[in-house]
């Protein structure tokens, strides 16, 4: 269980909801918030863009 | 982020998606906002008594929520419209947070005054993502129809980081900003984050002060602008290309429904007046939550996906890997699930010929 509490940690610090997220934000595997989580300055979204 | 939380990340996804929990959502709390967006897909505005009638109630977002807790609902969006357009959303939000949940708020910040944000920050979101719509007040202005449109989000940014709470910047890109691209990432920069860019605009799914097709970029402008934002990266970042390639492409787990993203697997989206759907550009196919309660709802959501039909044609194409095909999108697009749309090959034709398929130094969706 141990090995999974750092991982966890960087899900809250890297909001990786947005990873998770419902549309195709966090459910495409090319999603783009997860790029910009490597260090990218820009990063693709093909999402919903309400709000 | 490392490999080990992709890893992790993965198995996390993969584990949800095996056994049907739906560990992520997003609740569209409002079809109403204080901007008209010219490529907005849902755009009422804010005081439109019949869908004010029409939206959920505080109660009901919040009884939804419980339920979906409890059938395992994890990562939560909350999204619109304008999600503070709600004079409820404080009481929303504070119940939602006191649930545990991972939240995104998603707004254009407009409407975040310094009290607002102070309340944000003294139990914040895990992020609050901003949607800019121009790097000029004039070029806000022309997006939104809002006069005060690039001040106003610019104050809610501001007031959000000084109250600490974390922020992501994103931009929509239409035929009005697609020029300040150099501007935008300047902006982002100055908030210390990186800019994401929504490449895709689709067809309005409802509402009637929008015309999204009328306002996204051609094909060969969307290509050239993705261009743009590759060497952009490059250029500010010239290793993480070979990182990039180190991650997995593709979801391990495969798919037994059209989907091939989570939704309907282990997510689910439900609209403002109470529909889940796979995602938010769809609007069928649709169960009633509030009806036949959570759990029976996302029950028969996977169903009803189930039947959804695949497009052989995108799944036989040699383009596949650089296009954009979705049943979503099919759907949004043609009006069928298993028809190729146009735009979407058109796009995949142009980011062929502009090398994408070599350089995949920025994601692709």
């Amino acid at each position: 269980m141990k090995e999974y509490i750092a991982p966890l940690l960087e899900c809250i610090q890297y909001k990786v909801e947005e990873r998770l997220a419902t549309t195709c934000t966090g459910s495409c595997p090319h999603t783009g918030e997860f790029i910009d989580s490597e260090g990218n300055p820009v990063y693709l979204i093909s999402q919903s863009y309400s709000g | 982020m490392n490999q080990r939380w992709a890893e992790f990340s993965d198995r996390l996804v993969n584990s949800a998606i095996k056994n049907r929990i739906p560990i992520s959502g997003a609740f569209e709390l409002t079809a109403r906002c204080n901007f008209k967006c010219k490529m907005c897909y849902v755009c009422y505005p804010p005081n439109d008594k019949k869908i004010m009638q029409s939206e959920l109630s505080a109660e009901e977002w919040i009884s939804l929520a419980r339920e979906a807790r409890d059938a395992g609902l994890l990562f939560l969006t909350l999204t619109g419209g304008e999600v503070f357009i709600r004079k409820d959303f404080q009481k929303i939000y504070e119940a939602l947070s006191e649930m545990g949940f991972n939240l995104t708020i998603y707004t254009n910040a407009s409407l975040i005054t310094s009290e607002k944000a102070r309340w944000l920050g003294s139990i914040p979101p895990s992020l609050v993502s901003v949607t800019v719509y121009g790097a000029t007040p004039e070029t806000c202005e022309k997006v939104t129809g809002c006069a005060d449109a690039y001040n106003r989000t610019l104050r809610g940014l501001d007031a959000l980081k000084s109250e600490g709470v974390k922020v992501a910047i994103k931009t929509t890109v239409v035929q009005a900003n697609y020029k300040e691209f150099d501007q935008l990432t300047k902006l982002a920069e100055k908030f210390g984050v990186g800019l994401g860019i929504v490449n895709y605009i689709s067809p309005r799914r409802e509402g009637d002060c929008s015309d999204p097709l009328g306002n996204r970029l051609l094909p060969e402008v969307i290509a050239g602008y993705e261009k743009q934002a590759m060497e952009h990266n490059m250029k500010v970042n010239p290793n993480k290309k070979r990182q990039m390639q180190d991650i997995p492409e593709g979801n391990p787990v495969s798919s037994d429904t059209a989907f091939r993203c989570q939704a309907g697997r282990c997510g689910f989206w439900i609209s403002w007046k109470g529909h889940m759907t796979p995602c938010g550009l769809l609007d069928i196919p649709y169960t009633k939550p509030l009806k036949s309660g959570f759990q029976s709802a996302w029950a028969e959501l996977q169903k009803e996906c189930a039947s959804v039909p695949e497009c052989s044609e995108c799944m036989q194409c040699s383009m596949r890997d650089n296009c954009m095909t979705c049943p979503a999108r099919l759907m949004a697009e043609t009006g069928a699930f298993d028809k190729p749309a146009s735009y979407l090959c058109e796009t995949a034709k142009n980011r062929i010929a502009l090398g994408f398929n070599q350089d995949r130094s920025i994601g692709i969706t």
